[in-house]
């Protein structure tokens, strides 16, 4: 997922999730034992969170490891694909849906990709920045999503594979209100739903 | 989920007008204009007579006399005198009325009224006289659940609308929205002044663009529920859910006929964002627009004969209109760079739009035979999604100007902007037609 891909490119970040989502889903056991009954709570306590981190985590592998051939393909999940951003963002103009220079070069190592993993299915996001009408941005969002599935279609990636959603401004991947965040989030993210 | 029509249908059959006097023709004043910047009616009200001293009949009389107030003074065709000047005069005798010591405070209306709570029941009786003339205007007498104070102010200060005006008022009206104040985007329903507001769905997505039918029953609206933006149709007696439209690209922005049969909406289901039409039980799909271009936002005339809608054809996105058919579209904004969300007037003369001026939006409305704009908003955050209450005399809107997105009503011309949202983001409001 989208806000996995940064986090998990360090090894310790990720431990520090893990550490995280660990004591949450403690915290969150601990709720209804607390109102229903006490005893459990008493009777299990929590394992310290690092030792279980040490257990459970394995290190994620790195776009770069995986074009070394260091990692099996057959090894990696749908999540692993998404968390090593195997599939590069592309960015746009404000009010545009038109693929720019650069999206293109992206868009082109994407088709590689896609090609050299023919039973990768995809969806494609189309997002916008906050300062449209939601009516509009979503519309926008759509024709976004849809000129990358037509650019990665003239590239020889089959139509089936790709499915396209508009999430308009809903899910800015930049909360903040100026120029930068703007341009972060008038994008095309793909995600890997099947391989 | 409250169903509000069962509530206002047992309250209805308690509710009839007395005979203590005769009912009497109401003057002839109808030919004025009243509200929209014409003159105001002064209204005095002096406070509600509790019949008995236990604390329920004092708490309730309060209560609905300062309801009935702020409703008669939202209506827009009244101006409530002010509370220091009754005790100018002598206190009210309800039993002999001096007119002349109201006429004197400039109260050309007078509204008396009383209230008891008897065995969990609310009873309220009330008379509205011309001060001019010492003559009965209206008399009523209504029967409620003793909580129910909020309905009966409703349903009289909408009487006296009617009775000045020969029009319906709103003060019996609801407003749809969106809210993330519980965490998700989703649909909320109000009272027309902010009161009750209640969840309507739990389906923890993004639910957006809520359109309640012309009847109260239904509420159509986009969904992610299903991880995709489909259409949604949720009918509030029974509670009943339908996804409409499901998986067929994304379907966004309905808005009901008139009639309340059929729904336009934008759907790229074609591969690109177009205006259709549905039957409200998703039959009859008729595709309207057909241009490469981005067609949203559609919204229907009072009539149903004609449709507006957001169309970036032009290169950028401007309010178009149409024939119901689909047929002669023609351009109607040619100011600003980025107008959408039309919104048609109920009288059928005007359409209120959002415009972009420099980086925010602010509300603005086209006079349909002159073109002639008229800007309701300015510098007061972002303005967006504007909505015409179903007489007409005020809009709804959603507004950033306090670092959030609330939900504020005004006057037509801009004035009496009231904030109705305190919590959360609250955006995409909807104004309720009247119901049955």
């Amino acid at each position: 997922m989208r806000w996995q891909k940064k986090e998990f490119s360090v090894l310790i970040s990720f431990l520090l999730i893990l550490m995280l989502a660990f004591s949450f889903s403690c915290a969150k056991r601990a709720k209804p034992v607390k109102t229903v009954a006490e005893k459990p709570v008493q009777e299990k306590p929590p394992a310290p969170p690092e030792e279980v981190a040490t257990e459970e985590v394995e290190k994620p592998a790195t776009a770069e490891e995986w074009e070394a051939g260091k990692v099996e393909k057959g090894e990696l999940t749908v999540n692993d694909y998404n968390q090593m951003a195997v599939l590069k963002d592309i960015q746009f103009d404000f009010d545009k849906y038109n693929i720019k220079p650069e999206g293109a070069n992206t868009l082109e190592e994407n088709a590689r990709w896609l090609l050299a993993n023919p039973t990768v299915h995809i969806l494609i996001e189309g997002h916008c920045d906050e300062r449209g009408t939601n009516e509009y941005n979503i519309a926008l969002g759509e024709r976004r999503s849809r000129s990358v599935s037509a650019f990665l279609a003239a590239l020889g990636v089959s139509p089936e594979r790709i499915k396209n959603i508009s999430y308009g401004e809903e899910m800015s991947l930049d909360p903040g209100h100026n120029e930068i965040a703007w341009a972060k989030n008038r994008r095309a993210h793909f995600l890997i739903i099947s391989k | 989920m409250r169903i509000k029509p069962a509530l206002i249908a047992t309250f209805a059959l308690f509710c009839w007008t007395t005979l203590f006097y005769p009912q009497q023709q109401v003057p002839d004043i109808r030919g004025k204009i009243y509200g929209k910047g014409g003159v105001r009616i002064n209204i005095a009200l002096p406070d509600f007579r509790p019949k008995e001293r236990s604390e329920s009949t004092i708490s309730a009389a309060q209560k609905l006399h300062q309801v009935i107030w702020d409703d008669l003074q939202f209506s827009g065709i009244f101006q409530v005198v002010k509370k220091e000047y009754y005790s100018l005069i002598p206190p009210l005798d309800e039993k002999r009325i001096n007119f002349e010591d109201w006429a004197s405070i400039g109260a050309e209306a007078l509204l008396e009224g009383n209230v008891i709570c008897e065995e969990e029941k609310l009873i309220v009786e009330s008379r509205l006289f011309d001060v001019k003339t010492g003559k009965m205007m209206l008399g009523k007498r209504y029967r409620s659940e003793a909580d129910q104070h909020r309905l009966i102010a409703h349903t009289l200060a909408d009487e006296i609308f009617r009775t000045y005006t020969g029009q319906k008022g709103v003060a019996n009206t609801q407003i749809v929205f969106v809210s993330d104040k519980e965490g998700d985007k989703e649909i909320y329903m109000m009272d027309y002044d902010g009161h009750s507001q209640r969840r309507i769905t739990y389906f923890q997505s993004i639910n957006l663009f809520p359109a309640i039918s012309p009847d109260g029953d239904a509420i159509a609206f986009t969904s992610y529920l299903e991880q995709n933006p489909d259409l949604y149709l949720l009918r509030r007696q029974g509670g009943n859910i339908v996804r409409l439209m499901a998986n067929l690209g994304m379907s966004t922005t309905p808005d009901w006929s008139p009639d309340g049969k059929r729904l336009l909406f934008t759907s790229s289901r074609d591969g690109n964002a177009e205006i259709y039409m549905v039957k409200a039980d998703g039959s009859d799909l008729v595709r309207l627009t057909r241009h490469h271009s981005i067609d949203t936002s559609p919204c229907w005339s009072p009539t149903s004969r004609q449709i507006a809608f957001t169309s970036d054809r032009g290169g950028t996105p401007q309010i178009y209109i149409m024939d119901a058919e689909g047929t002669n579209i023609t351009r109607l904004t040619r100011q600003g760079s980025y107008n959408d969300t039309p919104s048609w007037s109920p009288d059928g003369l005007e359409i209120a739009y959002a415009s972009r001026v420099g980086g925010t939006f602010d509300i603005f409305v086209i006079n349909l035979t002159t073109k002639e704009l008229r800007r309701l908003t300015i510098n007061s955050g972002s303005n967006e999604n504007p909505c015409w209450s179903p007489d007409g005399r005020h809009l709804v809107f959603s507004s950033n100007r306090s670092g959030s997105y609330h939900i504020y009503t005004m006057d037509p011309d801009g004035s009496n902007q009231k904030q109705l949202t305190t919590r959360g983001n609250n955006t995409s409001p909807r104004w309720s037609r009247w119901g049955e």
